[in-house]
């Protein structure tokens, strides 16, 4: 059971990892790519990877409603207004430079946006790691980092101070017992340790929780707390949809249209008098 | 972990491959129910009655040569009918065949089906843009338009089944009709999901992509060989994953007809494929009876028509549900 815990935890942030890769990367391609369709193309694959790292959160309701609305509604009608448009590559590859200087700005804000919220943990974290193993990924990422960082210092040093080179060496060298240390104790220190307590009385939390879906909970939340919000965000789309219809209706007075209702009321014999009397 | 993995793939091929046989028989089913509509033998000679003519047109899209058009876009002319095929493929991942026997009971089941539909379109029209031809081209445009609308109807007949349910997990749908079929108190809404989904999959008669006298033969023209054969297979897996839906939607899944013990002796997937076969026949008599609908008159169908009604259903069943207080907790 562990080891499939653990197995599994190390695929969850695996896959992370190529989602959310696979989303940037893809996001890059959107404005890099020559051509318009492959640029909409390269936003479907966003949306999917986007759609499973929600899954990946168990916002699975979110992520299946993310894919109809984005990819199967808005991101079709991009593609078939750009299929559509006929447009000549040349065009766009005049100056790629042009709106660096705008793109940036915002750019700009939107990382000093998440760095803000970074601090302040809008989501409250629930810390999966306490069975004590550090995921494989994390293990990886701590070593690289430590010796990319320590590599760099020690160049730094030979080029700048090679007189202090062996100081230098040994501090690595406790350093890197540190780590180690750091490292092997965090995994010796299991949940086992934790449960050889006698005589303690345990609360079995899962008997006593309420089990819902996200549905369910999503469906509490935004028809009593959220309502206005709720109803307001659907008459804006209303509205929205009224306006479009009302630019796009226009009767042409010459246009011969069929009209069903007339066309099924139309009495049969009437209309052969008609041509009779003709 | 090795178990799991192997565990995994045999389900998933026991799913494909048996669905690929039912595509493939399907095709010989509908040419033997077409001639036998229109009087005439249908395919005979490869085996007995013909039972071996589905391998036999596998076999010749196999060994055909693949022609690339020249001006056609590779990437994605390639990428096209493997993404058809991958689709028709994995929706099959929540369908419930009997009681727990599914491959993923995912919670948000319908609307994963609803999503992978949904994601269809791409196939569609990748297919068109990226062969750079007129006819298919336009065979796209239209496939896409009829997708999409027909997809809102297809939507809100579903949320009215939902309400009904109380879940969007498949086979709590197949357990609420333990009691009664929704095909009895939703009557209406089953006739108006089978003609939604005859056009969602793009079947006679709104055939319109294939309307061979106009657009030679839709998206598709320009596919030789095994693109082809994926497109075809993707489609009529399509079919058959349309029905099923009508089945457990309506039809109360594996559950038989009526609650006796005898007739629980037979399997549950028994009674699901006997009704699925019963709507793939359903497919197939359309075609044979109806001529084709005029472009703008399917628009009409599919915004002025079953937009409103369906909606209107989703809001009465609701509502009936709501005043009489039976609403599922």
């Amino acid at each position: 059971m562990e080891c499939v815990k653990k197995n599994l935890l190390c695929m969850m942030s695996v896959l992370f990892n190529v989602f959310a890769g696979l989303a940037l990367l893809s996001g890059i391609m959107v404005i890099r790519a020559k051509n318009p369709v492959y640029s909409v193309l390269f936003l479907i694959l966003v949306f999917c990877n986007a759609s499973g790292l929600l899954l990946l959160i168990n916002l699975d309701f979110f992520a299946m409603v993310f894919l109809v609305v984005y990819v199967g509604a808005i991101a079709v009608l991009f593609l078939f207004v750009v299929m559509m448009l006929n447009i000549k590559l040349a065009e766009i590859n005049d100056n790629i430079l042009r709106y660096l200087p705008i793109g940036g700005m915002f750019g700009l804000l939107f990382l000093a946006e998440i760095l803000l919220l970074l601090e302040q943990d809008l989501v409250p974290v629930v810390l999966y790691h306490t069975n004590g193993i550090l995921p494989f990924m994390e293990y990886i990422m701590m070593f690289v980092t430590f010796f990319a960082w320590s590599a760099v210092c020690v160049l730094w040093v030979c080029v700048s101070q090679p007189w202090t080179l062996p100081s230098v060496l040994s501090q690595w060298g406790t350093w890197r017992n540190q780590l180690m240390y750091k490292v092997n104790t965090y995994s010796s220190l299991t949940m086992h340790d934790a449960y050889n307590y006698e005589n303690v009385d345990y609360v079995l939390w899962p008997h006593t929780m309420e089990q819902t879906t996200t549905v369910h909970t999503l469906g509490h939340v935004v028809y009593t707390y959220y309502m206005v919000f709720f109803i307001m965000a659907s008459v804006i789309l209303l509205i929205s949809m009224i306006g479009a219809i009302v630019l796009t209706m226009h009767k042409g007075v010459f246009v011969k249209r069929q009209e069903v209702f007339e066309q099924n009321t139309r009495d049969f014999s009437k209309t052969l008098q008609k041509i009779k009397n003709m | 972990m090795l178990f799991f993995l192997l565990s995994i793939i045999a389900k998933i091929l026991g799913i494909v491959v048996p669905l690929l046989v039912a595509v493939a028989y399907l095709t010989l089913a509908e040419r033997k129910v077409m001639a036998s509509m229109q009087r005439r033998k249908g395919p005979n000679v490869v085996g007995f009655f013909g039972i071996l003519q589905p391998l036999a047109d596998g076999l010749k899209l196999l060994i055909k040569e693949p022609v690339l058009p020249s001006s056609a876009n590779t990437v994605v002319f390639l990428a096209a009918p493997v993404l058809t095929f991958l689709l028709a493929l994995i929706a099959w991942a929540v369908i419930p065949f009997g009681e727990g026997m599914v491959l993923c009971d995912l919670d948000v089941g319908m609307l994963y089906i609803f999503a992978v539909s949904s994601l269809g379109v791409y196939g569609v029209i990748m297919a068109g843009w990226s062969s750079n031809s007129k006819y298919a081209f336009l065979g796209a445009l239209r496939s896409t338009a009829q997708m999409v609308s027909y997809e809102v109807s297809l939507g809100l007949i579903i949320i009215t089944v939902l309400v009904c349910v109380g879940s969007l997990n498949l086979s709590d749908i197949v357990l609420a009709q333990q009691d009664v079929w929704f095909a009895v108190p939703l009557f209406p809404l089953l006739l108006l999901f089978f003609i939604s989904c005859l056009a969602e999959t793009n079947r006679a008669p709104f055939d319109l992509p294939e309307a061979e006298a106009e657009l030679v033969a839709g998206y598709n023209v320009e596919y030789s060989s095994m693109g082809f054969a994926l497109f075809f297979l993707g489609e009529y897996a399509n079919m058959i994953m349309m029905s099923v839906l009508c089945v457990i939607l309506f039809l109360g899944g594996w559950l038989p007809p009526l609650s006796l013990t005898i007739l629980y002796w037979i399997p549950g997937s028994m009674w699901l494929g006997l009704k699925t076969i019963l709507f793939l026949f359903l497919y197939i008599w359309v075609r044979a009876a109806f001529p084709r609908y005029r472009y703008d008159q399917l628009m009409r169908l599919g915004w002025k028509v079953f937009l409103p009604l369906s909606l209107a259903w989703v809001l009465f069943v609701a509502g009936v549900l709501v005043a009489f207080d039976i609403l599922p907790s």
